[in-house]
């Protein structure tokens, strides 16, 4: 039974004592530090926008105050005390609280919005209504407002609902109150505590407490929000929320870290006039941004030093580089457009692209597959659909979009597919990007190191190849073979012309050619072996023989050889060859050396000792009747 | 019907055996490409015929040729002959019938790529039996006769297969000549027997296998595929005559 | 069956490349149209025998259309126009044309006057026989056209590399990664040229690979050759661009000397000019 008449804090009774830890999402808040509770908070304000044409104003204080100042810290204290560690952990932050509890002046940050809806329906207190925001954001853990209006739930962030509990972290008690004032001018003040479950007075409580009010409907009890009566900080006096955080741990009391975590996050939603903040004294808006983000003092300048923190290159990107055409990614069911806002720069060493939500808070620092160091930088902000997809593709912190918690394996297979052509859209312009940049052709420094031997290579690329149109708007490479002599002759005329000798070489050439022994040890003696091209044969069929000619009297390669031996080949109607195919001994008769009227030897594909004259050989084979005459052949010479 | 193209490369994935074999290749988008094709008739027939008896191996021919002459001729030749499409058909339409014809391809990956990813050409059964039903099937209109042809290429598939496996020869004029040759001839049982006595020729030379090849060195001064039959018959048994004694043939 | 490789045949033909007439020209020039159904070819073609136009004219010999695919066609040419259905040809795969020109009756060459000087001498004796080949063309192919039709080279840059550079010979291109941007002398003047030397090794390598892919005993005979990858084709064409009708292991230098403009030259010259002005 919950004490309602001496307790501020209302904690749930329960039968006994089950989890004896402290929330889990308190220690990973905690290590995300100033941003993860910048981000969650002015994204919240961001999503209870009032007006379109202007700004939410999100006031950030760090300041001191007395700890008796605190609502209920007496209560608190109670609690706290009677807390008992089951490990090593838990005693640690236990003790930790014990000690901080003591103080007297404590640190405290806030944030207040302006210009914002603040919270509905305090005065109904803990309600299952969806329009009673009051009751969901105070009373439920993981709270998900839905938007009345389909279209302002989809571009809301906050997809998991688990951001107030930021702020418990940021506490050294884990406390955190928010202080409301709504449309009516009624003022409420709630708050949260994140204890770990324990016993007090005999009683185990659930380690949530609230600070509210209750009564008793029906035998049940119901929270009610205790109307604002408190003093600074906790007063909320205009529209919106506040939200404050007491006994505010060290890591967090930073001015510096809060500017940062405030341009790197929303410099979108700044520049557009949607978001402006004040922290302390300062002010960020979207005449002023770029003066803390082109800041030395605030951000590494030089692109090329940019490894982690990349938010001057995004601002400059998203000013000054828009890109007209948007960026169409498609999952398995739907298309999704984004604004791409797109530099090429070859000294930047990290590329990187910044994914926005319309709200205008940055995800992720993206990193397509394997352009991770492309000298790039992107900004891509969705339309709504997108956001709503992206909103579901959003680890529970939204700092990165990954298929990796979801479970449906359709969902899972379809959020693949998408990030694969998120990544892929970008990597297109990515590479059209360098590729135009490289056909700069500067007078002294052209980029493109292959550009002049490539255009000679295209050009005559161009000449050889023709593509022919055929109807239906398809087209066909076209290939002509090898031209007639004539062309070759007309065309090796030009090329002397163009490029002094290089036609006439060719036409010289030495009319054998050698060949290697092959490997199978086929010729045994040693000889050299050398093949013949077709025009310096001339062979001829007469009715039962033929006649065999060669001239390789401008061969230098045979200069000096008076005998050989000629080898038959076949080739197949392919264009095959086949060197053991053929065998003279079987198929002629007979073989006649005309130089000197002498029989020549034939021992399998081979005509043996034939004598050369000059050059010239003649010979005159008689055919076996068995023999197939409608054969061609290639001849090769073996000399010793 | 619409069949699904696999995307190019799909003979290289490591995972295809298993998921074909867990049927988990139609339900995977990884493995499809944006390309289709719209077939008609989609029935199956025996795309495998290497095993069992002669009888059986005769019918299961014959049910193939009948087949895709009924079901798959009028397509375009970009995807009948096309390797990527018969794939992608097996693949995925018709992984049901592989593994009830062919079960030994869920024994092992060579079986599997031996019967269901082996390469369109002229080993390919697909291969031979749509180059043979296309030849019979555009020039013999009276299905007795088709029937008989295609009888004719199943009694002759040593010799079939080698006209197959030169391009010269893959004509279909060509084809039916030689069949009609070998069956007025009756040199069905000589062209399938081995040279004997002729050491110089390779070990497992068949007289019907050199006659071809003759035609084939022979070509393109015998443009072979476009004489008609009876000056092709003349060729056909002097190129017979450099190997068997053609004086008991000579009609 | 079209048919390219040169080689001695028993008695004259008229080709583009063999000797046996003193104009050795039998040329050919397709266009194709496509609609839904058919294909059709315009045949163009050239001849450059008096006595082999009038045998066809005549009677005595005829033209022959082949259209390989993956099987061959054979139709006898009646008129410039032939329409081909799509069930039976697909462009989409290389299909190669070729004109050949068939005797009808045994034709003596008594009276053929185009004969070269060796074949003059025996034309009284020389008969071709009925149904034998006289004459073949060149050979026209169709094929889908060039994913990067003009391009041979890719250059890109790969932090993630352990080499510092690496030549690649892709289906299309022949790439050159570099680990880091000043491998590529960037920030030097005439750095195009710095970078020939990149560029001769990945020809270097490309053609080895073309000879390997293509050739027997280390060479490769260019007319007869289909290479199978999209670079290869265009090195092909281009060597044949240059009239190189044959690539070994031995004549790659000169293979790349014909194919390029100066890339030795123009590295040495702008490296001799860097030392010149002290860069």
């Amino acid at each position: 039974m919950t004490d309602i008449n001496n307790n501020q804090w209302k904690f749930t009774s329960i039968e006994n004592i089950e989890e004896s830890h402290f929330d889990r999402s308190l220690e990973r808040f905690f290590g995300m530090g100033v941003m993860g509770l910048v981000r969650e908070n002015i994204q919240n304000s961001l999503d209870g926008y009032l007006y379109d044409d202007k700004p939410v104003i999100v006031k950030i204080k760090t300041g001191e105050m007395r700890a008796t100042d605190v609502p209920g810290i007496d209560n608190l204290r109670e609690r706290i005390n009677t807390l008992e560690g089951r490990n090593n952990y838990t005693k640690e932050t236990i003790k930790h609280m014990n000690e901080k509890i003591k103080q007297n002046r404590i640190r405290y940050m806030s944030f207040e919005d302006e210009n914002t809806k603040g919270l509905t329906g305090a005065e109904n207190g803990q309600t299952n209504s969806k329009s009673d925001t009051w009751g969901i954001y105070a009373y439920n853990k993981g709270f998900h407002f839905e938007e009345e209006n389909i279209s302002k739930e989809e571009i809301r962030g906050g997809s998991h609902g688990v951001g107030k509990i930021a702020s418990n972290a940021a506490s050294d008690l884990h406390a955190m109150f928010f202080s409301n004032c709504d449309d009516k001018n009624q003022k409420h003040l709630g708050g949260t505590v994140q204890l770990v479950e324990h016993w007090f007075n005999g009683q185990a409580y659930r380690s949530t407490g609230y600070f509210t009010d209750a009564q008793r409907e029906n035998g049940l009890l119901k929270y009610y929000p205790f109307s604002n009566e408190s003093n600074h900080p906790f007063r909320k006096d205009t529209r919106g929320l506040k939200i404050i955080i007491p006994f505010l741990r060290e890591e967090y009391d930073d001015q510096m870290a809060i500017v940062k975590s405030v341009c790197d996050s929303f410099f979108v939603s700044i520049l557009k006039n949607k978001l402006e903040v004040h922290i302390n004294d300062q002010v960020i808006n979207k005449d002023n941004l770029t003066d803390y983000v082109y800041n030395d003092q605030y951000y590494e300048q030089s692109v090329e030093n940019m490894k982690d923190v990349f938010t001057p290159m995004y601002v400059d990107t998203y000013l000054n580089y828009p890109i007209e055409k948007d960026l169409v990614v498609e999952s398995k069911d739907e298309t999704y457009q984004f604004k791409l806002f797109f530099k090429y720069d070859e000294k930047i060493s990290k590329g990187r692209t910044a994914i926005i939500r319309t709200v205008g808070m940055k995800i992720e620092d993206f990193k397509v597959n394997g352009y991770a160091t492309k000298p790039y930088n992107a900004v891509v902000i969705g339309d709504k659909k997108a956001d709503a997809y992206l909103k579901s593709l959003e680890n529970e912190s939204h700092t990165e979009i990954s298929n990796k918690h979801i479970n449906d394996k359709y969902l899972k297979s379809n959020a693949t597919r998408f990030i694969n052509n998120l990544s892929r859209a970008i990597k297109k312009h990515i590479d059209d990007a360098i590729q135009e940049n490289n056909q700069m052709d500067g007078i002294m420094d052209t980029k493109d190191i292959i550009y002049t031997v490539e255009r000679k290579f295209k050009n005559d690329l161009q000449k050889a190849t023709e593509t022919v149109r055929v109807g239906n708007g398809k087209s066909l490479r076209k290939t002509k073979g090898n031209s007639s002599k004539k062309e070759r002759r007309n065309r090796a005329d030009a090329e002397t012309n163009a490029t002094g000798d290089k036609g006439e070489k060719r036409n010289k050439r030495d009319p054998l050619k050698f060949k290697k022994a092959k490997g199978d040890g086929k010729v045994v003696d040693e000889k050299q072996r050398y093949s013949t091209y077709p025009e310096t044969v001339e062979r001829l069929r007469l009715d039962d023989h033929e006649i065999l000619q060669f001239d390789f009297s401008s061969s230098k390669l045979l200069m000096g050889v008076t005998e050989c031996d000629v080898v038959l080949a076949v080739i197949d109607g392919t264009g095959k060859e086949y060197s053991d195919e053929f065998k003279v001994d079987s198929n002629f008769t007979r073989a006649i050396d005309l130089g000197t009227g002498q029989d020549c030897r034939l021992l399998k594909n081979k005509i043996t000792n034939v004598k050369v004259n000059n050059g010239i050989i003649k010979l005159r084979l008689d055919y076996d009747r068995k023999m197939n005459k409608s054969l061609k052949f290639i001849y090769y010479l073996e000399v010793e | 019907m619409e069949i699904k193209l696999l995307k190019d490369g799909y003979k290289n994935i490591e995972s295809l055996y298993e998921d074909f074999k867990a049927d988990m290749i139609a339900e995977n988008e990884e493995y499809f490409s944006e390309e289709s094709v719209y077939i008609d008739q989609t029935p199956s027939f025996p795309i495998y015929i290497a095993k069992g008896s002669t009888e059986h191996k005769k019918k299961e021919f014959l049910e193939a040729f009948n087949t895709v002459t009924h079901s798959y001729l009028s397509l375009d030749r970009s995807i009948l002959l096309s390797e990527h499409f018969w794939h992608s058909f097996l693949l995925i339409y018709k992984r049901n019938y592989i593994i009830g014809k062919y079960p030994e391809v869920l024994d092992n990956e060579n079986k599997f790529k031996n019967i269901v990813l082996k390469k369109l050409d002229w080993e390919n059964y697909i291969y031979k039996i749509i180059l043979g039903a296309q030849y019979i099937a555009d020039y013999i209109n009276n299905e007795d006769q088709r029937q008989r042809y295609f009888g004719l290429i199943i009694d002759n598939l040593d010799l079939y297969n080698y006209i197959i496996k030169y391009e010269i020869f893959r004509n279909d004029d060509f084809l039916i000549n030689i069949l009609d040759i070998i069956d007025e001839l009756g040199l069905s049982e000589i062209l399938k027997a081995k040279i004997k006595g002729r050491e110089d020729l390779g070990d497992d030379e068949r007289y019907g296998r050199r006659v071809i090849f003759e035609l084939n060195k022979s070509y393109p001064i015998v443009l072979s595929p476009m004489l008609s039959k009876d000056d092709l018959k003349d060729i056909f048994i002097e190129y017979l005559g450099y190997y068997y004694d053609v004086s008991d043939i000579k009609s | 069956m079209i048919y390219k490789k040169d080689a001695n045949f028993p008695y004259p033909i008229l080709s583009n490349h063999a000797q046996s007439y003193v104009n050795s020209i039998f040329e050919l020039d397709v266009d194709v149209m496509e609609n839904n159904d058919t294909y059709r070819f315009t045949i163009k073609h050239d001849i450059g025998s008096e006595f082999i136009k009038r045998l066809i004219a005549l009677n005595k010999a005829e033209l022959i259309l082949i259209i390989q695919s993956k099987d061959s066609k054979f139709y006898r040419l009646k008129e410039q126009e032939i329409e081909v259905s799509k069930s039976r040809v697909s462009l989409d795969q290389k299909t190669s044309l070729q004109l050949h020109i068939q005797a009808l009756t045994d034709i003596s060459f008594h009276d053929n006057q185009d004969l070269s000087q060796f074949y003059d001498q025996f034309k009284e004796d020389i008969k071709v026989n009925k149904f034998n080949l006289l004459a073949y063309s060149n050979v026209v192919t169709f094929d889908a056209p060039y994913q990067k039709p003009f391009d041979l080279f890719e250059k890109k840059l790969d932090e993630h590399m352990k080499k510092d550079i690496k030549i690649e010979v892709g289906q299309a291109t022949i790439n050159i990664y570099y680990r880091k941007p000043e491998y590529q002398f960037h920030t030097l003047p005439k750095s195009q040229y710095l970078n020939h030397p990149y560029i001769y090794i990945g020809l270097t390598k490309a053609l080895q690979q073309f000879i390997m892919n293509n050739g027997e005993d280390g060479e490769v005979e260019l007319k007869t050759v289909e290479p199978v990858s999209e670079l290869e084709n265009k090195l092909l064409d281009l060597m044949q661009s240059k009239m190189i009708d044959e690539l070994t292991v031995d004549n790659i230098d000169d293979v790349i000397y014909e194919i390029t403009d100066n890339i030795i030259e123009k590295y040495v010259r702008s490296v001799e000019e860097m030392v010149a002005n002290g860069d």
